[in-house]
């Protein structure tokens, strides 16, 4: 393994940092990893599909879902070499699959390991650690110490991502077809199971297409961030990036050991350097048992300046805070708040010493006096106040009337259910006109009148809450409250009766008929109404 | 150009921030997370709304209302940029330059966060997010804003009682602040690799420690002249 060939950054990373490296992994190296799994897995998922019988293929979905173990084994071998910098052509890659197959443990794994939640993290112990037995149990334990959560967190999570995605597919279908088809099509298309239909093979094929679909976009993302999650727990605990660092660190200093040896034949083109050096050591002769030649000499590659020794501690400390003491960095700011100060504890000390004290005590009985008139005046100003509101009560407790007491107020409606029952619109003499309009055979427009009498009589004189959306039983069983029981039963017989004729169009005998005739003016004096003497008064006049 | 997740941001003052966006996984759950304790408060309200009948329930439908379009950017404006849910799992939502997340940017974000949702269980925002190099979703390109992870400082603090008891040693050579850092960070993790690999490690650094005989020592000896213990 070289390590300084790697091609992320490797530091150590919070776990879920590690999980996003692998995500921007897959950004990175797309090219190299999704044209040889398009060729993989579309091949697994056809072969998959064709090697179904007919009734069982709408479950080949599944098959290609637990064959995921051997697509994360052949991604992560394209994947352990990418991150190397070493491309793997698509041939090559395919021709690793035998080898995969045979050294790393793919039995088990699409069996009873199959349902393992860490099964990605997991996969490079299996199969670039190439460990096995207790080796790699033990190994294993040793990872998924302080990552085990989050490897599992991460398999839920791809799940989840993936089957938003598959069904995130059937939802966009959805949407694209025309208006005015989808219920009578595509439901269809979807609730069709009987597999004799010719379009139920094309439905599988098309589930099964979007299934694969789905787990080839979010499978590499998936065994990318697992192979990170490792590769961060690796880190962890053997501390790569300090590996790294620290070859960086030997290798400048045997490049710069070799300077070494050519600076001694260079001496003339640095004398300002030693210069400097030179002063710095006349200047703080303590501190030159640390600075050796090789200190001098081994100024790191960096633009940043470094002194060539360093202090000892205490003198150090001086430096910093004579630096410290300048003007630019000392820090100070005045700034005013508000503090409590402890009035108490001051008075008591000039406790009857001042000359104001000595006021105080001589007014004492004046001031309390005012004080009590103070209050006085407030108790009264309140009283006064109070009595006030009593006295204007009628410019202000209307107010607080309740709203529905005022809604009774409001307009009767003018229509009901279809029937005009404005006062304006009636006739005069309504039992009068209903008679001779049942008379004449007009027995639909004669009842109807009647009980359009009767609902303007109820809407205007007695005030009932008709609304427009009520129905004739809803009327009835509001008359039941507001009418006295004579009337609500007049009501009750002409409502049964104007139902019947208006809507079962079943005509009442002559006998049932005629007391609802004789007792309505008893019953509905139509004089009461406004609306009708009005009319009757201009009528006169006319 | 090594890959990383991060990216830095110059500020006026001539300092480089490096900000380190949060992808998807960790805020799959922090959603949930939030979505949870939104399903309760719902439920509270409908109970309440319940008792004062169809006025209730209309109010009830306001307040929820209110509450699916602006529980968000309540927190993310007033609580540095973290839901319930964000801070359980160390995210913040800020301006990409680093900035405080302002209360437009966090509008946008959490309006277009319905387009983001299409067309199921935020499908768009999943592509969004593994196609943009800072893992933003539709919203957040359209905002200018990112989820960031919230620094964790508790490593650096850290200290060894072992580590205290060892001499400091001045280093033979001048070290650059990056492998200055990097023996610091050795000696701090030390304790948590094996001893071998610990002197593995240590030897790498070549001349450093050629002639020591117990090389990892000498790196936290190193290190400890170099954090400035006496």
């Amino acid at each position: 393994m070289q390590l300084d060939q790697i091609i992320a950054n490797i530091r150590l990373r919070n776990p879920w940092e590690a999980i996003d490296l692998g995500f921007s992994l897959i950004r990175q190296t797309w090219r190299a990893i999704y044209l040889p799994w398009l060729l993989f897995i579309s091949c697994v998922s056809a072969l998959v599909f064709v090697i179904f019988p007919r009734e069982y293929q709408p479950y080949a979905i599944f098959a290609v879902w637990w064959l995921k173990p051997l697509y994360d084994r052949f991604l992560l071998n394209i994947l352990s070499y990418q991150l190397f910098n070493e491309q793997l052509s698509s041939t090559q890659a395919l021709q690793a699959i035998p080898r995969l197959i045979k050294t790393t443990g793919l039995l088990s794994a699409l069996t009873f390991r199959r349902p393992s939640f860490s099964r990605g993290f997991n996969l490079p112990i299996w199969q670039l650690e190439q460990l096995q037995g207790q080796a790699r149990s033990k190994r294993q334990k040793t990872l998924l110490q302080s990552a085990h959560s989050h490897a599992i967190a991460l398999t839920l999570g791809m799940i989840f991502i993936e089957f938003t995605f598959y069904y995130s597919f059937f939802v966009m279908i959805a949407a694209l077809i025309p208006q005015g088809m989808e219920s009578s099509s595509f439901l269809e298309l979807i609730l069709n199971d009987d597999p004799r239909e010719p379009i139920s093979l094309w439905l599988d094929i098309l589930y099964h297409v979007l299934y694969t679909t789905a787990l080839f976009i979010i499978e590499p993302f998936y065994v990318a961030a697992s192979f990170t999650l490792y590769l961060n727990r690796r880190t962890q605990l053997e501390a790569w990036d300090i590996e790294l660092s620290f070859r960086q660190l030997a290798k400048r200093l045997a490049s710069t050991g070799k300077k070494r040896s050519q600076s001694i034949l260079s001496v003339g083109l640095f004398p300002l350097l030693f210069l400097v050096l030179a002063m710095g050591a006349l200047s703080h002769p303590q501190t030159l048992h640390a600075s050796d030649e090789k200190a001098q000499n081994s100024q790191p590659p960096e633009s940043e300046y470094l002194a060539p020794t360093r202090r000892p501690a205490e003198q150090a400390k001086e430096v910093i805070e004579q630096v410290m003491q300048r003007h630019e960095l000392s820090n100070e700011k005045t700034t005013y708040t508000w503090v409590k100060t402890q009035t108490t504890k001051k008075e008591e000390p000039e406790d009857g010493n001042g000359f104001f004290e000595h006021l105080a005590e001589l007014f004492a009985p004046f001031v309390k006096i005012i004080a009590t008139l103070f209050e006085l005046s407030l108790w009264m100003g309140l009283a006064i106040g109070i009595a006030l509101l009593y006295f204007t009560r009628k410019h202000w407790l209307y107010l607080f009337q309740s709203i529905n007491k005022q809604a009774q107020k409001n307009p009767v409606p003018d229509i009901l259910f279809g029937m005009d029952i404005r006062p304006q619109s009636l006739p005069d003499d309504i039992p009068q006109t209903a008679r001779k309009l049942w008379q004449s055979g007009q027995q639909r427009e004669a009842l109807s009148l009647l009980y359009r009498g009767a609902l303007a009589q109820m809407a205007n004189q007695d005030q009932l809450p008709l609304k427009s959306s009520q129905t004739e039983g809803d009327i009835l069983k509001l008359a039941q409250q507001a009418l006295p029981t004579i009337r609500h039963h007049y009501l009750q017989q002409l409502t049964r009766y104007w139902i019947q004729i208006a809507y079962a169009h079943q005509q009442p005998d002559n006998r049932e008929i005629m007391p609802l005739f004789d007792h309505w003016a008893t019953q509905w004096n139509p004089s009461e109404i406004p609306g009708t003497t009005q009319k009757s008064q201009e009528d006169n006049r006319e | 150009m090594q890959i990383d997740t991060t990216y830095s941001v110059a500020t006026p003052e001539g300092i480089h921030l490096h900000l380190t966006p949060a992808g998807p996984i960790p805020r799959i759950y922090a959603w949930s997370i939030d979505i949870f304790i939104r399903v309760f408060l719902y439920i509270g309200i409908g109970f309440t709304a319940r008792l004062l009948g169809n006025f209730g329930a209309g109010l009830g439908l306001i307040v929820i209302f209110i509450i699916e379009w602006f529980y968000p950017v309540f927190f993310e404006v007033l609580y540095n940029g973290q839901t319930p849910g964000k801070k359980m799992f160390n995210l913040y939502v800020a301006q990409e330059n680093g900035a405080p997340v302002s209360i437009g940017s966090s509008m946008v974000r959490n309006i277009i966060r319905f387009i983001d949702f299409f067309p199921l269980l935020y499908g768009f925002a999943f592509v969004s997010m593994m196609l943009s190099d800072k893992f933003q979703r539709l919203g957040d390109l359209a905002a200018n804003t990112v989820v960031l992870y919230r620094p964790d400082n508790s490593t650096h603090s850290l200290s060894n009682e072992e580590l205290d008891t060892i001499k400091p040693q001045h280093p033979p050579f001048a070290l650059t602040p990056k492998e200055q850092q990097s023996i610091i960070n050795f000696s701090h993790r030390m304790h948590r690799l094996h001893h071998d690999r610990s002197d593995e490690l240590a030897r790498l650094t070549g001349d450093l420690v050629r002639d020591q005989k117990h090389p990892a020592q000498y790196l936290q000896a190193i290190a400890n002249s170099l954090t400035g213990k006496v």
